[in-house]
């Protein structure tokens, strides 16, 4: 319940923000030219799996029994500053993008044989984009969060996930990314290699495969709707209050939670304005592990933790939902592929690693028909027309 | 709770109808890179660096007359226009079109660099059908 008055709450005060601004400006004498190429995001996502047995033979195994999961995340992403540099023949326009991200995110495992944990993860962090303005974007993003098991303050703990990639934009139908990034997605503390390659248009059919985050199919259905086929992993490292005794040597009070899961699955996106993205996603989630860590075992290691309890479970259905809003307005992008491919970076790379795609509503989408402009209205066109048009 | 969802509703609301404000010049943009995208063919440099530079000048060119119009147009009541504000309006309609001009010539100056003339020639007539393909279409739509 808390957490759905802090999300209405938050919408609240980013929308009046946003209407005062609309207000205000029917007032002033001058009109502000928009000053980012990147809207401000909120976000939230709800995501849930069925209920299954945990057979191993092992004290942990036989004391929580079943499990099951839910997730929520509620986020933002806004643009703090952005640079436009003219190179100096003045045809090439670079530009810089500073952007401020924060989540709220709550993971509750439920375990039939032990009370229910809500482990959540506060991350507010920046991210740094740089568009050559020829065919690279060097994208960074550091987001430190903290995870704690909701009313248990002594299990704060302090992390940090980051993300360094490079993108190349061959065309408007292939682009590769390098890079390396610092994730818990898969269950544990990990640094991997980030490569990707998509072939077809980012606002178009294309297939898109960036690793470690997802493999996905998208086909956009007319201007409002977009269909995927995807796979992706899912998951995180949590501080679990040790409460039920589920680690007996050391005496550590507290413990970390590691879970993962790769979901296969089809999501259908609607976008009703370029604003506003929701999208429904639904089916199996296969290769489930959970592991538990010990904090006392694990203090002097910097590397993957050791876990003292791993468990593979049977796949599960799940589903997902999202609404994302945008706000603002922005530069126009037009045919910019370059800037189609860092706004991409940006949506596909969720606050607080917890590998959240929030769709790419605000791409201008592929319109070719001339039969569109039947819907154009004569008041919609007043500053384009002169009276000699009309003879 | 309940104070806070009528809160969200009424600026969702509020919210949608601006968006729809936004939207539809959206929909006249993409209508018209569309447009010139189908009838200049640009190779994949040339697009990369004339894109970039044509969005800027139709951002600049938008303030210009959101500015003008806001400023001027919505303003000024044409029944109670006093001698004063009718020169002030004409006059900020010449200056409106000479910071038009200049502009044009300030980009058309940047895109000989990275097109041949001709294109940039195509790319203005293109402008002008796509204006008339939009005129000729309300005209057909508007009943006589």
């Amino acid at each position: 319940m808390h957490f759905i008055k802090h999300s209405i709450l938050i919408y609240c005060v980013v929308l009046s923000h946003t209407m005062l601004f609309a207000f205000k400006k029917d007032t002033l004498k001058t009109i502000k030219p928009p000053k980012h190429y990147f809207k401000t995001t909120t976000y939230t996502d709800f995501y849930s799996t069925s209920k299954r047995d945990l057979v191993s033979k092992n004290f942990v195994a036989n004391k929580l029994k079943t499990y099951k999961l839910n997730q929520y995340v509620i986020g933002l992403s806004a643009p703090l500053y952005t640079k436009d540099t003219h190179k100096k023949d003045s045809t090439t326009i670079s530009n810089f993008h500073l952007l401020l991200t924060g989540s709220y995110f709550v993971v509750s495992p439920i375990f039939s044989g032990i009370e229910n944990h809500n482990l959540s993860k506060t991350s507010l962090g920046l991210r740094m984009v740089y568009n050559t303005g020829k065919k690279s974007i060097f994208f960074t993003d550091i987001s430190p969060f903290v995870t704690q098991d909701n009313g248990y303050n002594y299990t704060q703990r302090f992390r940090t996930a980051f993300s360094f990639i490079y993108n190349y934009t061959a065309n408007e139908n292939f682009n590769f990314r390098l890079g390396v990034t610092r994730s818990f997605t898969f269950g544990n503390r990990l640094i991997l290699p980030y490569i990707g390659l998509r072939f077809g248009k980012l606002n178009g059919i294309n297939f898109n495969i960036q690793f470690p985050r997802s493999i996905s199919l998208n086909f956009p259905i007319g201007k409002y709707l977009k269909t995927s086929l995807y796979t992706k992993p899912q998951g995180g490292v949590y501080s679990f209050a040790n409460n039920d005794s589920l680690y007996y040597l050391n005496n550590d009070k507290t413990i970390n939670f590691g879970r993962y899961e790769y979901l296969m699955g089809t999501r259908l996106d609607i976008f009703p304005t370029k604003s506003i993205g929701i999208y429904l996603g639904g089916g199996i989630s296969t290769q489930n592990g959970i592991s538990m860590f010990s904090e006392t075992y694990n203090k002097r290691n910097r590397g993957m933790l050791s876990h003292f309890y791993n468990e593979k479970i049977s796949g599960a259905i799940f589903m997902n939902f999202g609404l994302t809003i945008k706000l603002g307005k922005t530069k126009s992008i037009y045919n910019n592929y370059n800037l189609f491919d860092a706004i991409d970076l940006n949506n596909s790379s969720e606050a607080g690693d917890n590998n959240i795609n929030t769709g790419n509503s605000e791409l201008p989408k592929i319109n070719k028909k001339t039969s569109d402009m039947k819907s154009v209205k004569l008041s919609d066109i007043e500053d384009l027309i002169e009276t000699q048009d009309l003879y | 709770m309940k104070k806070y969802i009528y809160i969200f509703i009424i600026l969702f609301f509020a919210f949608f109808s601006n968006a729809q404000t936004n939207a539809k010049r959206d929909k006249i943009d993409e209508l018209r890179v569309s447009f010139i995208t189908n009838k200049v063919n640009l190779t994949s440099l040339e697009a990369q660096q004339f894109w970039p530079l044509y969005n800027e000048l139709n951002d600049k060119l938008e303030v210009l007359k959101k500015t003008y119009r806001i400023n001027y147009i919505k303003n000024f009541n044409a029944e109670l226009l006093t001698d004063k504000e009718a020169e002030a309006l004409l006059t900020a309609e010449f200056i409106l079109k000479q910071k038009e001009i200049d502009l044009n010539k300030e980009y058309y100056e940047k895109y000989k660099k990275i097109l041949p003339v001709k294109k940039i020639a195509l790319i203005k007539m293109a402008e002008n059908d796509f204006k008339k393909e939009l005129i000729k279409n309300i005209k057909n739509s508007s009943p006589e």
